[in-house]
């Protein structure tokens, strides 16, 4: 039963989504990428449609089941029911792709999936951050009753009671709706932003792209074990990484469709829900939208600046006015901020705390996915042999990715100096985990920077052609010279 | 052609190569976990079943251990203890009318408790016991 809510929860999502862009119910790639969003967009709203039950009404099963349940219905009702509209999404053209990307893919799906499997039968209740915090919270708001408030006590300052609440929720929910705990909820949902993150990536960079990109970038995503073990591993750093790499992917998008607001709309939701999964996300949020602007502004046409950001502000609304509701009225202060200005201001003096800090930033990035050779090296190799070819309708969305992601760094390294504890400790026990956040997005910019690969020879006739040509132009150039 | 050729293959070899390598390391750490004794999760959550399953919905319990205080191993004993208590509060003194025990035996060290003023309510088994302070 656990399952069977957390399946309607990533149906709700995809009616909701479908209803932004209605196809038809066949295997597309527009629908691979609905129901990859769907996924998150449904967590996002059930859990965050829990939370609210909760905290206006009490725990009372029938009345939250009658939230979900009308929820659903009207997802469902939008998403069928509504008329086809926009233009249609399809795979952008490109070179034809062999058989064997297809059975690249493959493999690396059956072998992640088979890899999750296993972690999640050796930790069924994930590692350290997962049961300390995020499963944790769920057992509160759920075997709690009435005094799940309890979950935010300063007693329990260690397990940062102020982390929002999107992954403790939709566990909550799930226990709660089918009146039995199970680690199957946290897995379940482990599972899906996990491979939801393929999805993204791949239907993303097929629409933007071509069918080889994105199956070399989600051969490549798959293959890299971190995201794997860390989403096994039930961490909301790959909840996170799903919700950044969507909310990019879809100003790519909107990039490619200039009209189409709608891909600005979903972008906001999305962002919105990066922040009600960690307060990493709220950064996100921060950073994305000054990058989104400094990009328009520089690559992109201006006067869009407007109408998406009003489009992006009408989808964060929702999620923020949720955000804001549970920080202002059952959060208590973020540790970091409690901090006195005269310990910030030594930490800033300490130069040791920079080396160190500074020497983890150049290292770890060589270690990211956690490959067997270090894959930066590789994409480095990769980029020198097939280069980078930018259009210039890509720029803004490329820009926005880079600067989003830097400023995001940028803020980690300053946490990492100025706020407590050895931040030898912390940055070798969680920067790796901050790298996998934004790697997903990363390798969807460098996939749409890159070249296609030209695999296959000209074709005979293409060669026949081109040589009849040069031989025309060469008599052409050829005869004044002979008058 | 011969240079694209060969960067897309390096790059698909790697990923599945790691894929597949770590695969093996996986299966195998699951299966060493399924012989030998695992200290973590499902073995907290069993030896503190019980008195989970006798506690009221709220409550506050004080902590005590016969782990060497501030490595890593008696954090993470003390984080797994409210975890399988939840949505109790354990906090990690011995100043609280009631006290939850991890112990690792059966035989606890009585002057530690004596010097504690704390007095035996209930042993769950499994090294886990109920104590009274009595200065509370």
């Amino acid at each position: 039963m656990t399952l069977l809510y957390l399946a309607l929860a990533w149906l709700l999502g995809s009616g909701l989504v479908r209803w932004l862009f209605p196809a038809p119910l066949r295997f597309t790639l527009q629908n691979a990428l609905v129901f990859s969003l769907g996924a998150g967009v449904g967590v996002g709203v059930a859990s965050s449609l829990f939370f609210l039950t909760l905290a206006l009404v009490g725990p009372k099963i029938v009345v939250l089941a009658a939230v979900q349940g009308v929820a659903l219905a009207a997802a469902l009702v939008l998403g069928i029911l509504v008329a086809r509209h926009g233009k249609s999404i399809e795979w952008a053209p490109g070179p034809p792709t062999p058989w064997y990307f297809t059975a690249a893919l493959g493999v690396a799906v059956a072998s992640a999936v088979t890899m999750f499997i296993f972690c999640t039968l050796t930790k069924p209740h994930g590692e350290w951050d997962a049961w300390a915090i995020w499963n944790m919270r769920a057992r509160f708001l759920f075997r709690g009753g009435e005094f799940w408030r309890d979950a935010f006590s300063n007693q329990l300052d260690w397990s940062h009671p102020d982390y929002p609440l999107l992954l403790p929720g939709i566990v909550a929910m799930c226990w709660t709706l089918a009146r039995a705990e199970s680690t199957v909820a946290s897995t379940g949902v482990a599972f899906l932003f996990t491979f939801g993150a393929a999805g993204v990536l791949i239907s993303t960079l097929g629409i933007l792209r071509g069918k080889m990109q994105a199956l070399i970038a989600g051969t490549l995503l798959l293959g890299g074990v971190s995201l794997i073990v860390n989403g096994a591993n039930q961490y909301a750093d790959v909840p996170l990484s799903y919700f950044i790499l969507a909310t990019l992917g879809l100003l790519c998008l909107q990039d490619r469709y200039p009209h189409d607001l709608r891909f600005s709309i979903l972008a906001g939701l999305t962002a919105g829900f990066a922040a009600w999964t960690k307060n990493e996300g709220m950064f996100f949020l921060v950073a994305m939208l000054a990058a989104r602007a400094w990009a328009i502004t520089r690559y992109g046409n201006r006067a869009a600046l407007a109408p998406q950001f009003l489009r992006l502000a009408a989808g964060l609304a929702a999620p923020l006015a949720v955000i804001a509701f549970f920080k202002l009225r059952f959060a208590p202060p973020n540790d970091l901020l409690t901090r006195q200005p005269h310990q910030i201001v030594a930490h800033l003096a300490d130069i040791s705390r920079w080396i160190t800090v500074i020497q983890e930033y150049v290292v770890e990035p060589f270690r990211i996915g956690e490959y067997l050779v270090p894959v930066i090296l590789v994409l480095g190799v990769y980029w020198y042999l097939v280069r980078f070819k930018v259009e210039q309708q890509d720029r803004p969305g490329i820009a926005t990715i880079l600067i989003a992601g830097g400023l995001m760094l940028a803020a980690e390294f300053a946490i990492y100096v100025a706020l407590p504890g050895d931040p030898s400790w912390q940055t070798k026990t969680s920067f790796d985990r901050l790298l996998m956040q934004l790697w997903p997005s990363a390798l969807l910019a460098f996939f749409m920077a890159v070249n296609t690969p030209q695999l296959q020879a000209k074709s005979k006739a293409e060669e026949k052609g081109k040589a009849v040509e040069k031989g025309k132009a060469a008599k052409r150039a050829v005869k004044p010279s002979a008058k | 052609m011969s240079s694209h050729r060969f960067a897309v293959l390096a790059l698909i070899s790697i990923s599945l190569a790691s894929s597949l390598w770590l695969l093996l390391d996986v299966i195998t750490a699951y299966t060493y976990s399924r012989e030998t004794y695992a200290f973590g999760v499902p073995n907290f959550e069993s030896r503190f079943e019980a008195l989970h399953k006798s506690m009221p919905p709220r409550s506050v319990l004080g902590y005590v251990s016969d782990n060497p205080g501030n490595n890593t191993q008696s954090q993470a004993e003390f984080y797994l203890t409210q975890y399988a208590l939840a949505p109790a509060i354990v906090k990690a003194t011995t100043e609280e009318h009631f006290v939850v025990a991890n112990f690792h035996n059966n035989a606890p060290n009585a002057n530690m408790l004596r010097a504690k003023n704390l007095v035996l309510v209930q042993d769950f088994g499994n090294g886990v016991f109920i104590y009274h302070n009595t200065t509370r």
